[in-house]
């Protein structure tokens, strides 16, 4: 689950540009619980509709539109950032069940609750 | 006019780090972001006929730990972000986002009408409307 992928030309410090779109890799945070990890992204200003999780393979992509900052005629003066297109990718480990992918979208953070297979948690063995 | 700048003389009389634009407002440009302790929230603003908008990036805060004042012609978003609930019993394997207290002070032009200034938070983002004062809008004049 640590390991991320870096391929492909998105980068976290400077967005890339994808034909038209500004492509912006949102921060993330990522905790382990007994039985799942909690995985979660900035993306605010998401359109909730095209917020998507996908699992290939043992990859995890997460990608989302941004709604527009400004109405067309409203000239920018000043752009602290202007993503169009959130993206990132996660390379999963092997304990990640692949597949259910639970998230939910709120105030702008993605949560993303991935489920530890059955072998890999952790065991009681009574005594007799 | 400019005015060169010289730590020693401005550092004495002010105690802030950045005093020389509170002393000469005039060195600002016009949406001169004045705290610069740091640069969070992501803020964009933009100017139309009407007035000014600010776009405040503010994921997982809710709009009650988001304190917006006015003052003194300058605009301050302040709050806390709070960390997630279960951050107690968990292994933290990654953390980019910031939690914790944060403020943001952007210079406004003379002329919004900070009576009507109005905002609104969806999704993370926070939309601030401030409107300028009749005068100061364009205005055409027929000619008779």
């Amino acid at each position: 689950m640590t390991k991320e992928l870096e391929n492909g030309k998105i980068n976290g410090e400077e967005p890339s540009t994808t034909g038209t779109l500004r492509v912006l890799r949102p921060a993330v945070d990522i905790q382990e619980l007994a039985d799942s990890y909690v995985v979660r992204l900035d993306i605010p200003g998401a359109e909730k509709e095209s917020i998507a999780a996908k699992i290939n393979e043992s990859t995890l992509t997460i990608s989302a539109k941004v709604q527009e900052r400004f109405t067309q005629e409203t000239a920018a003066v000043y752009n602290g950032s202007l993503p169009a297109e959130y993206r990132r990718e996660f390379a999963l480990a092997d304990d990640v069940e692949t597949q259910t992918v639970d998230a939910a979208y709120e105030l702008g953070v993605l949560k993303i609750t991935l489920k530890k297979k059955q072998q890999f948690l952790p065991k009681e063995i009574k005594i007799v | 006019m400019l005015f060169r700048y010289e730590p020693g003389v401005f550092d004495e009389l002010f105690s802030r780090t950045a005093p020389v634009e509170w002393a000469f407002p005039e060195l600002l440009t016009r949406f001169a972001i004045v705290d610069r302790s740091n640069d969070y929230p992501s803020v964009n603003i933009a100017e139309d006929k009407d007035g000014v908008h600010v776009v405040a990036e503010l994921p997982g805060i809710p709009k009650e730990d988001v304190k917006l004042q006015l003052h003194d012609g300058t605009l301050t978003i302040s709050g806390e972000r709070k960390s997630p609930a279960e951050a107690k019993n968990s292994d933290v394997l990654r953390r980019e986002n910031r939690y914790g207290s944060f403020s943001r002070t952007i210079q406004l032009p003379e002329s919004i009408d900070t009576e009507k200034v109005t905002a609104e938070y969806v999704n993370g983002v926070l939309r601030i409307a401030l409107p300028k004062r009749e005068a100061a809008k364009p205005k055409e004049i027929s000619i008779r």
